[in-house]
């Protein structure tokens, strides 16, 4: 077991009611997990206390056993072990070209200039972003700087991904192009967990799904297990992908 | 404007030559064209459009409609530059600085000689001053110029706002024009009642939007694990170029001691 989430409650300031609530759950290592539910159900929160940047009220996350315990060098190798990819990538892109973005993470490790510039043609060629080393990070399109935003995370070899609706917005192209190189880092040894809403896209690539509602984990289970579920599955007015749609009527019929 | 300024600076020919050259070589005309005379602003002015058109290649037309900016805001200033008034009965006091004037009441209207002398020095000054500015913006990144600060020791939290600034810069112009285009297509600048309406209300969109932005922006910071100072490797290799070298000193070389004459 990679991670573990031990009756986890947090509230924003701002709300009553909390966001998460007597969350549990298990990630093991090499598995691809997805995360579906509807908006407000706490997927961004739960993403963000599993990299560290919101600290639960109640609860205990575990990396590898190991408790979190918020301290700045206890952070600071989580943040390495468990990498997080928001949904809008202008939000983590703070240098001025690629290659510089790159490194930000490294400088901040400490890690010598050697190794980053290792590192970072390393990443840089994984990631086809080799033409595009010294390019501004203000002109990419959207698809390349999700990418630099996945590569940002990635160069620091984190144990486990979590991304966040990392599909959104993307064209058929871009997205076709992001789920390869997803299935790339999956391949080179990486959890995954990744939190969306394309029901079709998580059926055909996730070993095990959660499925959330209001800050609780309502169902969990390998895909075909959770999609048969569609009872439940409408009252969470949650829809089933359309592969098992057609499957459904054609036998039907 | 500002996104093909910084365009521009990335894909200038003058790109690979080391930017603390540039920085340096615009830095001591900056300190020249603030002490000289008019004619040596002139001529720092002129030298600097064949550094930023010929061997930069920005484009002409560009250029113009940047120095249109400060040659703007001297047109603003030259009604009260130019034109004088005095209390007609001590007319003889301010006759020799009246090239032409007429009568108003009591007062004396009148275009004043000390005045057009004064905007001619602020003409030179603002566009040799300007020239130099643009010179930079124009040929170095952004990034660049902060790494030229980092490593010559200025303040790390500087550093820091000016590259956080820049990054903002962006994602602010982007969210603007995206809620002045979502206004205009519900019909919002349909006239100048609306119009001004739609602005203030996108204004304050704008900044609501800007502080969900900046934590939103801290959060990604510290996720990529920021320890207080925005550090960034690159492995940019720079070129000297012996020949603009050698027409930078020579052509400094020969204003300062043009400058050093008139003086002494």
């Amino acid at each position: 077991m990679i991670i573990e989430f031990e009756k986890i409650f947090y509230t924003y300031a701002c709300s009553q009611k909390p966001t998460i609530e007597n969350l549990s759950l298990q990630l093991h290592g090499g598995k691809r997990y997805g995360l579906i539910g509807n908006n407000g159900s706490g997927k961004t929160t739960f993403l963000r206390l599993a990299n560290g940047l919101y600290r639960p009220h109640h609860g205990l996350i575990r990396i590898s056993g190991k408790p979190l315990n918020y301290d700045r060098q206890s952070l600071k190798e989580w943040y390495q072990q468990v990498g997080l990819v928001f949904q809008d990538p202008e939000q983590q892109l703070v240098a001025t070209t690629v290659e510089e973005d790159l490194s930000y993470g490294l400088c901040n490790l400490g890690i010598p200039n050697i190794e980053i510039e290792q590192r970072v043609a390393i990443t840089l060629k994984d990631f086809n972003l080799t033409e595009l080393a010294h390019f501004p990070v203000n002109y990419l399109s959207l698809g390349q700087k999700k990418r630099l935003a996945i590569a940002d995370v990635m160069i620091l070899k984190p144990k486990i991904l979590l991304l966040d609706e990392p599909t959104a917005y993307l064209d058929p192209k871009q997205r076709k192009e992001l789920i390869k190189q997803l299935e790339q880092i999956f391949k080179e040894g990486t959890t995954i967990l990744l939190a969306t809403h394309d029901l079709d896209f998580i059926y055909r690539w996730a070993d095990w799904i959660f499925v959330m509602d209001r800050g609780k984990i309502a169902l969990e289970g390998t895909p075909k297990q959770v999609f048969e579920q569609k009872i439940l599955l409408e009252q969470l007015d949650l829809d089933i992908p359309l592969e098992l749609k057609l499957r459904t009527s054609i036998i039907d019929n | 404007m500002h996104h093909q300024i910084d365009s521009l600076a990335y894909s200038n020919k003058l790109r690979s030559l080391p930017p603390e050259h540039k920085l340096g070589f615009a830095l001591l005309l900056f300190i020249l064209g603030y002490i000289s005379s008019c004619y040596i602003q002139i001529l720092i002015s002129v030298w600097l459009i064949i550094w930023i058109i010929v061997y930069a290649g920005i484009p002409f037309v560009f250029y113009c409609q940047l120095l249109a900016i400060p040659f703007g805001f001297w047109l603003m200033s030259l009604p009260p530059l130019l034109i004088g008034i005095g209390a007609f009965s001590s007319i003889n006091n301010f006759q020799q600085d009246v090239i032409f004037g007429f009568p108003l009441g009591n007062f004396f209207l009148y275009l004043s000689k000390q005045g057009i002398a004064q905007s001619g020095i602020i003409f030179t000054r603002s566009w040799c001053l300007t020239s130099c500015m643009y010179f930079i913006l124009l040929t170095v990144p952004f990034g660049e110029i902060i790494t030229v600060l980092q490593k010559y020791k200025c303040p790390t939290l500087l550093t820091d706002l000016l590259l956080l600034m820049y990054r903002f810069i962006f994602i602010l112009t982007t969210t603007a024009s995206e809620l002045i285009t979502a206004q205009k297509a519900r019909f919002g600048y349909l006239n100048w009642r609306r119009g001004i309406y739609s602005l203030s209300l996108a204004i304050a969109q704008l900044l609501t939007k800007s502080l969900e932005n900046y934590r939103q922006i801290s959060l990604g910071l510290t996720s990529r694990g920021f320890q207080g100072e925005l550090r960034v490797w690159h492995s940019r290799r720079y070129y000297t170029n012996w020949r603009y070298i050698n027409e930078a000193i020579a052509g400094y070389s020969c204003l300062l001691v043009v400058v050093l004459a008139q003086n002494y």
